[in-house]
């Protein structure tokens, strides 16, 4: 039977998958900005929300079942840190962010790849039961 | 927010970084110019880099409030006059000044060719977050199959 | 008891959790647990199914910024859907038999 506690995990994957593709944008904005002067380089902040929200001493289920994702939200941070050599107050690296860009997309094929055998295996309960 | 915004960041990285590449060849080709149009010298030219904003408002909000932005646009071609001009000592030439000297226009070739192979670097790499903004738009679009 | 009238998907609906309740005396226990169920789950299927309309009209205004969104409220709506039928089929077997137990 379809309960409402089915697809919390799914939930729970998307949440951290629109948090993934907000990254994606930061990081292509960060990459268009690298000439940009003054221009100082952004990030997201969402996998320390979502450990704080998944805190508790009960089994993984429980806590994603009580998991309030309508109150978590992926935050855009500007990174102030002045540690690049450079003259026009620019703290964007080319090679920081293009390799930031490659695992960002890395987690964002796995997230999809576990919210497809997610769905596979609420199907294939669906499959034996006929 | 747009749909895809994430292409429209890249591609405007892109332009800029193009129109850059124009401006740095534009340099090159006028390394020896001593009279243009105006009858002038060729001044070497940079580009202004900006964050592109669609609205005053969203500039603040972007301060304030945190935005993934809008990418990039080039604000205006400048003229540089701080670099001081090429002068070389050649009474016989047409464009000669009163006391002999030819001011060639103050390009250096070499900082002209590593600011090309930068914007190269540049445009690549925002080809490559093109390419993966696609690749993972696509990849969303085969969950559950 | 109204059985006559179960027939198809769309008079689920009729059922409320609520007059499932008011007619209890007339209901056979283990098959009312069953049809409370059956009954959230069409409330829950039309809530997915709209969500994903929604989602596809979203998408075609060009609100959406990812793809996923799309997919994963297509996915929901399709499987709450097929479960709602398998549950509809199991009802209906039930019913079919309990009409034969009792004639």
């Amino acid at each position: 039977m379809i309960n409402s506690n089915a697809f919390n995990y799914i939930n729970v994957l998307t949440k951290a998958a629109g948090a993934s593709w907000k990254r994606n944008e930061v990081i292509a904005n960060n990459i268009a900005n690298v000439s940009t002067p003054g221009y100082k380089r952004k990030d997201i902040q969402f996998e320390s929300l979502l450990m704080s929200a998944l805190t508790g001493d009960n089994s993984l289920d429980k806590r994603v079942s009580r998991v309030r994702l309508d109150r978590i939200e992926p935050q855009v941070y500007t990174d102030y840190s002045n540690l690049s050599y450079r003259l026009d107050g620019n703290n964007v690296d080319i090679d920081t962010e293009t390799a930031n860009l490659a695992e960002n997309q890395i987690k964002y094929y796995a997230l999809m790849d576990s919210i497809t055998q997610e769905f596979n295996r609420l199907k294939m309960v669906l499959q034996n039961n006929k | 927010m747009a749909a895809f915004s994430g292409m429209n960041i890249s591609a405007s990285g892109m332009s800029a970084q193009r129109l850059r590449m124009d401006v740095i060849s534009q340099n090159i080709a006028n390394v020896r110019t001593t009279r243009d149009k105006n009858g002038q010298p060729y001044k070497r030219k940079a580009v202004v880099f900006s964050e592109r904003t669609t609205s005053p408002f969203q500039e603040i909000f972007m301060k304030t409030a945190g935005v993934p932005g809008n990418g990039v646009k080039v604000t205006r071609i400048v003229e540089d006059s701080e670099t001081p001009m090429n002068k070389v000592y050649d009474p016989n030439h047409p464009d000669a000044d009163e006391e002999g000297y030819v001011s060639y226009p103050n390009v250096n070739i070499v900082q002209e060719m590593t600011d090309l192979i930068d914007a190269t670097r540049s445009y690549e790499a925002n080809v490559t977050a093109f390419n993966a903004t696609k690749s993972m738009a696509l990849k969303g679009l085969e969950v559950g199959k | 008891m109204n059985i006559a009238s179960i027939g198809t998907l769309g008079e689920f609906s009729k059922y409320h959790v609520g007059s499932a309740t008011t007619s209890k005396e007339n209901r056979n226990a283990a098959f009312e647990t069953l049809f409370k169920a059956a009954a959230q789950m069409i409330e829950d299927t039309n809530r997915y199914t709209n969500e994903a309309e929604e989602a596809e009209i979203a998408f075609s205004l060009g609100l959406l910024d990812n793809t996923h969104d799309l997919q994963i409220a297509q996915q929901k709506a399709n499987l709450a859907l097929q479960f709602t039928v398998a549950v509809r089929k199991q009802v209906l077997d039930a019913y079919k038999e309990i009409m034969n137990l009792q004639f």
